[in-house]
């Protein structure tokens, strides 16, 4: 089960990543959608760390 | 634009409809690759040709023109610069035939330049994608390499089943399109595969013939057909798409500059549709002129019947005069009498990709609810994301795709779209209502609640500016009611002044404008004449409230109480009476 505290330290974690880490981290979370969404996040330049999920 | 099928006769009209609402492939075998390179090459091009090489970025392209000293147009073509900022190359994109030409009169002006020319037209071919939906090409091909690249790019290279491509996004119909390049050793191979995942999408081989009839619909000319070396460019049409005024010197631009100033050119190419008036036109000799009267008043150039339109159409070299959208003209072409009308092209209003968004999105939808329980639906989800390639801003898509990934436990994935959509719309309820649903799934409570009150905030927020705005557009509609109801009653004033509803009201509109002074002796009028008219009683108390005569309407508050005392209206009396109260204190 994940804990607030974790999803936290996660958020934290993602924080102090790089562009190229977030870019890798965000392709990962699913395999479907995820070019996809560093697509979206390159177009509209939303920070990828925000949408970064916490890794399950 | 959605075309039906109702009106089609051949096999051509067919492909057309499938070009239109769909996609298809077209072996572009007349089409070349000539690449640019060397230290130099930005700086050379630019003092060349039409165009400002200076604004392309990496990876983006421009149409431009080289022209002779006299402003003729000597080619025409898509120049791309490459993807890699360290790269200094550039590619051009043009039909084979003008190549050898292009490369000759380029060397003419090289003297120190480094710069070098490389024709690659022999060692490949050009296989293409034309239609709305050529994007969903990458969806099977390679995924990464549209999102990454070719979505904000118009060049990229990949890797398909190891043959090494280079894509270039380039339209010959108007419609969405990419040409794809591929060493002579390696078309065969991949030109296979590449049909087998059209087949799969259910994208049509496009002939000769479907390709000419939709850039014909589209306007788009075509250099050696409508246009040639003689001819200005000014007189092409393509002075939008192919000059930048503003770059500096480059050869042709005094000319070019000349005609400008001029104002428009003596001919020009512009669209003419044509009806027979004795026989059917099927298809008419390129450069047959156009004789009205016997005058010669153009020449014919690309033309085809259009079975979108369901009329003959024709790009055309017109004269001045002539070139007035919707004049027509009696004329005499290639022994046809016929009735022309001319056109601005494009002939066809093609589907936006916003419309054709939506359309995906309904199909998107409809598949997922038909789909197995359990089983994810890959093609909804591929639908969805060919939707937000094309539209990213419509934000029901992002939903549904969310919605169907937290069915399937991809919560993760869910959760990302919503965030995506959260920072692209700061007001969207519907991200933070189902980013709280995804948290309740995940067991995060806390932060389940922390999105619900940001969705409850929003919408609180949206519902209070809409209030406000619902108010101001009450007291708007209140105050245009009144001010024709004031004219009203000052019309009847000036008729007789004894009309009690004219005294009543117009005192009554008054005091809502708060001109109090003038308000008070139509007030008075009005209880003389009817002095059981409570509402005026209460008007006059705080007109004379509001004009400092506190004694006076404390003596019509009274007199007004009375009244209605002795008439039992309760809902006045309580009314006077507060004011009363208002007032003593």
């Amino acid at each position: 089960m994940i804990t607030i505290e974790s999803y936290k330290s996660e958020n934290l974690a993602s924080n102090g990543m790089s562009s190229q880490s977030c870019q890798a981290r965000l392709a990962q979370i699913d395999p479907t959608i995820g070019p996809l969404l560093l697509y979206l996040c390159r177009i509209f330049e939303v920070n990828l760390r925000y949408a970064i999920p916490l890794s399950t | 634009m959605v075309v039906s099928d109702n009106r089609l006769t051949n096999h051509t009209d067919q492909a057309l409809v499938t070009l239109h609402n769909q996609a298809g492939f077209y072996n572009a075998q007349q089409y070349g690759l000539l690449v640019v390179t060397g230290k130099d090459a930005a700086g050379f091009l630019q003092s060349q040709l039409t165009n400002d090489i200076n604004e392309l970025k990496p990876g983006t392209s421009q149409f431009s023109c080289l022209l002779d000293r006299k402003a003729h147009v000597q080619a025409y073509f898509h120049l791309y610069k490459d993807a890699h900022p360290d790269n200094q190359s550039f590619y051009i994109l043009t039909e084979s035939h003008q190549i050898p030409s292009l490369v000759q009169n380029l060397e003419q002006y090289r003297f120190a330049a480094q710069v070098q020319f490389t024709d690659y037209s022999a060692d490949g071919h050009f296989i293409a994608i034309q239609g709305p939906r050529a994007n969903s090409i990458f969806a099977l091909l390679a995924p990464e390499v549209y999102l990454n690249e070719m979505g904000h790019h118009d060049i990229s290279d990949t890797i398909y089943s190891d043959y090494g491509i280079k894509i270039f996004r380039h339209s010959i119909t108007g419609e969405n399109g990419y040409f794809f390049w591929i060493s002579k050793k390696n078309y065969a191979g991949f030109s296979k595969a590449f049909k087998s995942l059209c087949a799969d999408l259910g994208f049509i081989e496009l002939e000769d013939e479907t390709v000419k009839k939709a850039r014909i619909e589209a306007g788009l000319v075509q250099f050696g057909i409508d246009f040639n070396k003689d001819n200005l460019l000014p007189e092409t049409g393509l002075i939008d798409k192919t000059v930048n005024y503003k770059k500096g010197c480059f050869v042709g631009q005094e000319i070019l500059a000349r005609v400008r100033s001029h104002g428009v050119p003596a001919r020009a190419i512009i669209g003419v549709t044509l009806e027979g008036k004795n026989s059917e036109i099927i298809e008419l000799p390129i450069n047959s002129p156009i004789l009205v009267a016997g005058e010669e008043i153009g020449h014919i150039k690309s033309n085809t019947f259009s079975p979108t339109v369901d009329k003959f159409i024709a790009l055309t070299i017109l004269k001045r005069d002539y070139r007035v959208p919707e004049k027509t003209f009696s004329a005499q072409i290639a022994g046809h009498e016929v009735q022309g009308t001319v056109t601005l092209p494009p002939f066809v209003k093609l589907q936006s990709n916003k419309d054709l968004a939506h359309k995906l999105y309904e199909q998107a939808v409809q598949k997922f609810v038909q789909g197995s329980e359990g089983i994810l639906p890959t093609g909804a989800i591929n639908l969805l994301q060919e939707v937000l390639i094309l539209d990213p801003q419509l934000e029901d898509a992002y939903e549904a795709l969310a919605v169907i990934l937290s069915k399937h436990g991809r919560l993760d994935g869910a959760i990302a779209i919503m965030k995506v959509l959260a920072e692209l719309n700061t007001d969207s309820v519907m991200a933070h209502s189902n980013l709280s649903q995804f948290y309740v799934q995940q067991g995060l409570k806390e932060l389940a609640e922390e999105e619900k009150a940001i969705a409850l905030g929003i919408r609180m927020r949206l519902a209070a500016a809409q209030m406000t705005d619902k108010l101001a557009e009450e007291t708007e509609k209140k105050n245009a009611e009144r001010l024709k109801r004031k004219e009203m009653f000052e019309q009847v004033l000036a008729i007789d002044k004894e009309d009690f509803f004219a005294n009543a009201g117009f005192g009554e509109c008054l005091v809502a404008e708060k001109d109090f002074a003038k308000a008070i002796p139509y007030l008075e009028k009005a209880i003389e004449l009817k002095p059981i008219h409570l509402a005026s009683y209460l008007d006059l108390a705080k007109a004379y409230k509001e004009t400092k005569h506190k004694d006076q309407a404390k003596e019509i508050l009274s007199a007004g109480i009375t009244v209605a005392t002795k008439r039992g209206e309760m809902p006045m009396l309580q009314k006077l009476q507060d004011e009363a109260k208002n007032i003593a204190l």
